[in-house]
């Protein structure tokens, strides 16, 4: 297990620099000095050409990719444009927020997701089949952003079971924080549930009308067991691939839904930043999230060899 | 010599005639066929004809403002009005507008960089294709709207600038799948023809991969079309897309959103107009690529077919039980 692990995280370093390097690139080639946005307005041209040179604007951008991935890699992302702070404390102030967003999303995708798999893939080509099917599709189609207005509109100002907007950190007020966390939660989750049913239902289909499913049947196992013990082991490797994308969708989708719901997590900084042209702060989030995803990669891996020891 | 070529010239055509032929008798087939087709396909009209004729569709501008703010569907204002008294009908079929633009703009980005890379790709094969791919791969496996938001920080936000971001990061799927079906069509007996008549390599490209490749991608293209209004709202939801106060879907709910508290119902229009516009370039991308696609189509389409009764005779899918 030692020895696979090492040899996923060597075979990613490509990965990680292909994705350091192109957003590097991007920000670098972008119009616009970098070192006359820091000097700010009415700098002079010494002014500039100093910072350039503090900066170490002036080195070829080879030298200065190294210099910035080292500085990366020891948890040192640069300055911000707009505010002049640390980008490093900004992404762990609102990491942490979104963090606790995606898993409240995967939650409900989970949940919901294995529920509505298993109960269609038992009904096969039935009418709650279809039901439940149709159901995704509509899941899959909504955009979760909206579907979070609708639920902010509904279970919010009409009903008032949950706050409407905000976020308090789960250490502050435990209750008020899981419950500003619900609607979220949902509107994120609701496209992965969707994901997670249709896929599971394809594959539990397959294991429920296998020979080992039929042997189990056969000596008498009862059928919740060999539905929710056996045939979703059998489902297993299917669905934590299906499970490891959906990580990548939330962190993308959290972006808005954060919108909706006033949440400031890494999506809102990233907004923000964009809007200000704050070229470090973008390169910074978007180097943070990509490392995510790549190490999302390296579990799901992982766990397939958890549940399935045949694999490589 | 001449009577030959007089004489293949003449068999080319009328074999081209016989294709075309059978080409719009699947087209019509399929239209007329499918249900899910012909309803996806008439909404995809309709939603275009607003979008087209909107000065003759409602008699409201998208930004006058009216004494009424917050109104109920009344026969002035079919879907009432929003904050400051505009005429919700009239921004949502102005919406129409911007948002369809949007979505061409960012799949004829994808398709103008995805068709020639793939075509390349996957025609030359060794190590560019092997560098293309992995590039490809690793723009793929990232949350799509952190790329696009990247570029829009280089672009600067706005509906050509946002959905050309978008383009970009769709455009590797794109080139993936062009790529997958060039690798097949390229083994073909009529390309080892045209190579061994001594075609050279653009032209055999030009004249018989690419029209022979393209099938998968315009199916693609249709899902893509979708996705790509979904990208339009979320990112002018975020500030970044369509500027306010130009009306597009995601202007509307940003806006919308901005004053729930005060009309819960404003964010109903143009998310339901998003949602079915999405739904109908699934459903479109879901039938052509049944009607295209022999392999996974068949089942469904026996199924189909049976269900309607016309298909008594045909053999159980499912086989015994």
């Amino acid at each position: 297990m030692g020895r696979l692990l090492v040899s996923r995280l060597v075979s990613l370093v490509p990965t990680l620099i292909l994705a350091t390097f192109g957003v590097f690139l991007l920000v670098h080639l972008a119009p616009g000095d970098p070192a006359v946005a820091l000097a700010g307005d009415g700098a002079s041209r010494e002014q500039v050409q100093r910072i350039r040179e503090q900066e170490g604007l002036d080195r070829p951008l080879v030298i200065q990719y190294v210099d910035w991935v080292s500085h990366a890699a020891r948890g040192d992302l640069g300055t911000s444009i707009t505010t002049r702070s640390s980008i490093s404390d900004a992404i762990r102030q609102t990491l942490p927020v979104t963090l606790q967003l995606v898993a409240g999303a995967m939650v409900v995708a989970l949940v919901l997701g294995i529920l509505a798999g298993v109960a269609s893939a038992r009904r096969a080509n039935t009418t709650a089949d279809a039901a439940i099917s149709s159901a995704a599709a509509m899941g899959a189609a909504v955009p979760s952003f909206w579907l979070g207005l609708v639920l902010v509109s509904v279970f919010a100002l009409q009903l008032g079971w949950f706050p409407a907007t905000g976020y308090v950190g789960l250490g502050t007020d435990p209750g008020l924080a899981v419950r500003q966390l619900v609607l979220p939660s949902i509107a994120l989750g609701i496209a992965g549930a969707a994901e997670v049913a249709r896929q599971l239902r394809a594959v539990m289909i397959d294991q429920l009308s296998s020979d080992h499913v039929r042997t189990l049947r056969a000596k008498g196992l009862p059928a919740r067991r060999v539905v929710w013990v056996h045939a979703l082991k059998g489902s297993a490797v299917p669905l934590i691939t299906v499970i490891g994308l959906q990580v990548s969708r939330f962190l993308g989708a959290t972006v808005v839904v954060e919108a909706v719901f006033g949440i400031s997590g890494i999506g809102s900084l990233v907004t923000i930043a964009a809007r200000n042209r704050d070229y470090p702060m973008v390169e910074g989030v978007v180097v943070v999230l990509a490392v995510l995803v790549i190490a999302t990669n390296v579990v799901v891996d992982v766990c397939y060899r958890l549940v399935d020891p045949r694999i490589r | 010599m001449a009577e030959v070529g007089a004489g293949r010239g003449a068999g080319a055509t009328g074999g081209a005639r016989g294709v075309r032929a059978a080409r719009s008798g699947w087209f019509r087939l399929w239209l007329w066929g499918d249900l899910r087709a012909r309803v996806a396909t008439c909404f995809v009209l309709f939603a275009l004809a607003l979008a087209v004729l909107a000065p003759l569709v409602t008699s409201h501008a998208p930004s006058a403002q009216g004494v009424a703010p917050f109104d109920g569907p009344s026969w002035d204002h079919w879907l009432g009005t929003d904050d400051l008294g505009r005429d919700v009908w009239a921004r949502l079929v102005y919406g129409a507008r911007a948002s369809l633009t949007a979505a061409f703009i960012a799949v004829g980005v994808a398709l103008a960089l995805g068709v020639p890379v793939g075509l390349v790709s996957g025609f030359r094969g060794g190590w560019l294709d092997v560098v293309l791919m992995r590039v490809a791969d690793v723009l793929l496996s990232f949350p799509g709207i952190v790329i696009a938001i990247a570029f829009i920080a280089v672009l600067g936000p706005g509906l050509v600038n946002s959905m050309t971001a978008v383009g970009i990061v769709f455009f590797p799927s794109v080139a993936r799948v062009m790529r997958g079906q060039v690798l097949v069509t390229k083994e073909r007996l009529y390309v080892d023809a045209a190579t061994s008549f001594g075609s050279p390599p653009w032209r055999i490209l030009v004249r018989h991969v690419l029209p022979n490749s393209v099938q998968p991608v315009i199916i693609q293209a249709t899902f893509l079309l979708g996705l790509a209004v979904i990208a339009e709202a979320s990112l002018s939801f975020v500030g970044l897309g369509v500027q306010y106060p130009s009306p597009s879907f995601g202007v509307m709910l940003q806006r919308a959103a901005q004053f729930i508290s005060l009309k819960p119902s404003g964010v109903y229009p143009p998310g339901l107009a998003i949602a079915l516009t999405v739904l109908a370039f699934n459903a479109l991308g879901d039938s052509l690529r049944d009607a295209l696609d022999p392999m996974t189509s068949t089942r469904r389409r026996l199924r189909r077919l049976r269900r309607r009764g016309s298909a008594r005779d045909l053999p159980n899918e499912e086989g015994p039980r």
